[in-house]
C-alpha cells in the first residue's frame, strides 16, 4: 500500500512540474492565457446576471486591439471590429443563447517578431439557443496578435477555408 | 488461487520489470494511436451506403508516407485539426475539370464510373478546375441536397490517411 501512495505522490509531483513548465510566464504562455480568457468570456453556462455579463464583456473587450479584423469566406460577418463592437456582439449573442461553450484545442503559437505573434487552433462552439435549437460547430482558425504596452491583443481572426467547391 | 490471479491482474506486484513494461506499453500506445492509427467516430450521412451515419473506425496514416492517393480512393481529410475530419472519396486531381450534370460526375468531360454511388442523384454544378496542390473530394451519398453536402477541393497536405476498414 505504501508503494501505491509513493507512486500517487510521484504522479502528483510530475503533474505539478508539467503545470509549471506549461504555464510559466513566457510570451507563449501569456498568449495562451488570452485565449483562455477569450473562451471563458464567450461561454455561457446558464442564466447570467447583468453584473456577470458586464464583467465578461469588459474582460472580452480588453483582449482586442483597436481594430480587429474577422475574415470568414463568403460571409457578411467579415469586417473590422472595435473592442466595443466585439463586446456588444457578445452581449447580443449571450441573450440569444441558453448555453454556449467555446473550447479551444490544438493551440499552436508562433512568434513573428518581438511584438507580433500568430496562432492556429481548433475552435469548438457548442450550445443551445433560446428557441431550443442545439448547435455544435468545429472550425480551424488562424489568429494574429500584437503586443501593446506589454499586453497581447487580438488583431485578426481568419476561419480556414478547408473545402471549397 | 483464482482470486489471487484476479487480484494480481488488477494490483500487480510493483517490480522494476513491471514499470518498464508498463512504460513501454504506454509510450507505444500513445505513439500508435496519435501518429499512426487515429481512432475516429463517424458522424454523418455523406458516405452512405459505403459507411453508415454512425460508427467507429481508425485513420490509418502511414498509407501516404511513401505513396500518393489514387482516384476513387476513400480518404480522410483534416477539417479542424485532428479533432474533426471529413471522410470522402477522392475523384479528381489538380488541373482536372470537375462537373456534375444531372447527377453524373464528369472529370475532364468524361463521365466517371462510380459503382459505389447507390442512391439517385440530380446534382448539377458547373465546371471547376482543381487548383494547384489540391484534390477534389466528394461523398458517396449524392441523394442529399447539394447544399447540405460538404464537398470540393482541399489541400493535398490535409489528407491525413485512409479508414482502416
Amino acid at each position: 500500500m505504501v508503494k501505491y501512495i509513493i507512486i500517487a505522490l510521484a504522479v502528483l509531483l510530475g503533474a505539478c512540474a508539467l503545470w509549471f513548465f506549461v504555464f510559466r510566464s513566457t510570451d507563449e504562455a501569456k498568449i495562451k492565457k488570452q485565449f483562455q480568457i477569450l473562451a471563458e468570456s464567450a461561454s455561457k453556462a446558464g442564466e447570467e446576471t447583468a453584473a456577470t455579463l458586464y464583467l465578461k464583456s469588459a474582460s472580452l473587450s480588453a483582449l482586442f486591439d483597436d481594430h480587429c479584423s474577422l475574415d470568414v469566406a463568403h460571409s457578411f460577418v467579415s469586417g473590422s471590429y472595435t473592442p466595443e463592437e466585439v463586446s456588444s456582439k457578445m452581449v447580443q449573442a449571450h441573450k440569444l443563447f441558453e448555453t454556449a461553450t467555446m473550447k479551444i484545442y490544438n493551440l499552436t503559437v508562433r512568434m513573428d517578431g518581438e511584438n507580433k505573434a500568430s496562432a492556429i487552433f481548433t475552435l469548438r462552439f457548442t450550445g443551445k439557443s433560446k428557441n431550443g435549437a442545439s448547435f455544435d460547430e468545429t472550425r480551424e482558425i488562424e489568429a494574429s496578435l500584437i503586443r501593446k504596452e506589454g499586453k497581447w491583443l487580438f488583431c485578426a481572426f481568419k476561419i480556414a477555408q478547408v473545402i471549397e467547391r | 488461487m483464482k482470486t489471487d490471479s484476479v487480484w494480481n491482474f488488477f494490483f500487480p506486484e510493483l517490480t522494476k520489470k513491471f514499470f518498464i513494461r508498463f512504460g513501454i506499453v504506454l509510450v507505444t500506445a500513445f505513439i500508435f494511436f496519435k501518429f499512426i492509427c487515429l481512432p475516429l467516430f463517424i458522424n454523418g450521412r455523406s458516405m452512405e451506403p459505403t459507411y453508415g451515419a454512425r460508427g467507429l473506425n481508425f485513420c490509418w496514416m502511414p498509407v501516404f508516407w511513401f505513396s500518393t492517393p489514387k482516384r476513387q480512393q476513400i480518404v480522410i481529410v483534416r477539417y479542424a485539426g485532428y479533432d474533426e475530419m471529413l471522410l470522402k472519396r477522392l475523384v479528381a486531381f489538380e488541373g482536372e475539370a470537375v462537373e456534375f450534370r444531372n447527377g453524373v460526375l464528369y472529370i475532364d468531360g468524361k463521365a466517371l464510373d462510380e459503382p459505389y454511388v447507390k442512391y439517385p442523384c440530380d446534382w448539377n454544378m458547373p465546371v471547376r478546375i482543381v487548383e494547384k496542390n489540391k484534390v477534389y473530394v466528394v461523398g458517396d451519398n449524392r441523394s442529399m441536397l447539394i447544399d447540405e453536402h460538404k464537398f470540393g477541393q482541399v489541400d493535398k497536405s490535409r489528407i491525413a490517411g485512409v479508414p482502416l476498414w
